[in-house]
């Protein structure tokens, strides 16, 4: 039997959803046509830092992990990403990550290795952030210097 | 005939999960039996649907006409979807 349905009302009937990410933004964890992430609809309890959290966003739904509780609202950013969110609000989230399903094999949140990697990747968002751009600047400074070589020339 | 490489089959214990990946046409989640999780199993490799329902009769016992229904049935369902390459 067909059902179509959306994520919000998947969840509102099954309280759970198995499925996969598209992008690049939840990398290293989640790796596009490769992984599965396993979510439970949220609850009326907030949100923790370092949850992985599904939200819309502009119509669109964007999987990341929260790296701050505020009192109204959550600061949000990929694992693989620069870019912070601001001011997602508990009513924006629609399920928070349970789970992931990497080689065939099915991890908790709830781990240790998972929570070894969730509490180094965010003890660094400020280096990695700083890294990434940093590294974004070379390259483009590099491109532009080897772009002038070639044109001398 | 194999089960496309842009789907990902998951089995939680009680259910088999085919689910697309971005890749893929289809945007949905596909929830199945075991019978299902059978036949998803047996299209990892290139097989026909003949020695599906051979593999199928030897590890059931099965009134006749009903594996290969099912088969068959799940079969079209992946079709539809996209997710069997003939």
């Amino acid at each position: 039997m067909t059902e179509r349905t959306n994520f919000e009302a998947y969840l509102d009937k099954h309280g759970k959803l198995i499925y996969t990410n598209v992008g690049v933004s939840m990398l290293p964890l989640l790796r596009q046509g490769k992984d599965l992430f396993i979510l439970v609809k949220k609850q009326s309890e907030r949100a923790k830092i370092g949850d992985v959290v599904l939200y819309k966003r502009n119509d669109k739904y964007v999987l990341h992990r929260i790296i701050d509780v505020r009192s109204d609202d959550y600061v949000i950013l990929g694992d693989n990403c620069t870019d912070k969110e601001y001011g997602i609000k508990d009513s924006d989230i629609l399920a928070v990550m349970s789970g992931f399903v990497r080689n065939g094999i099915e991890h908790s949140v709830n781990e240790f290795p998972y929570r070894i990697y969730a509490f180094i990747w965010l003890r660094t968002v400020p280096l990695r952030i700083f890294l990434k751009k940093s590294l974004h600047l070379v390259k483009a400074k590099l491109k532009t210097y080897f772009q002038r070589s070639s044109y001398e020339n | 005939m194999r089960l496309h490489n842009d789907f990902i089959v998951h089995n939680d214990g009680e259910k088999t999960f085919l689910i697309p990946t971005g890749k893929a046409e289809f945007s949905g989640v596909v929830k199945g039996n075991q019978t299902f999780r059978d036949v998803a199993e047996i299209l990892r490799n290139d097989v026909t649907e003949d020695e599906i329902i051979r593999i199928m009769r030897d590890k059931y016992d099965a009134p006749d006409g009903l594996i290969e229904h099912d088969v068959r049935k799940i079969l079209d369902n992946l079709r539809e979807i996209g997710a069997i390459i003939d």
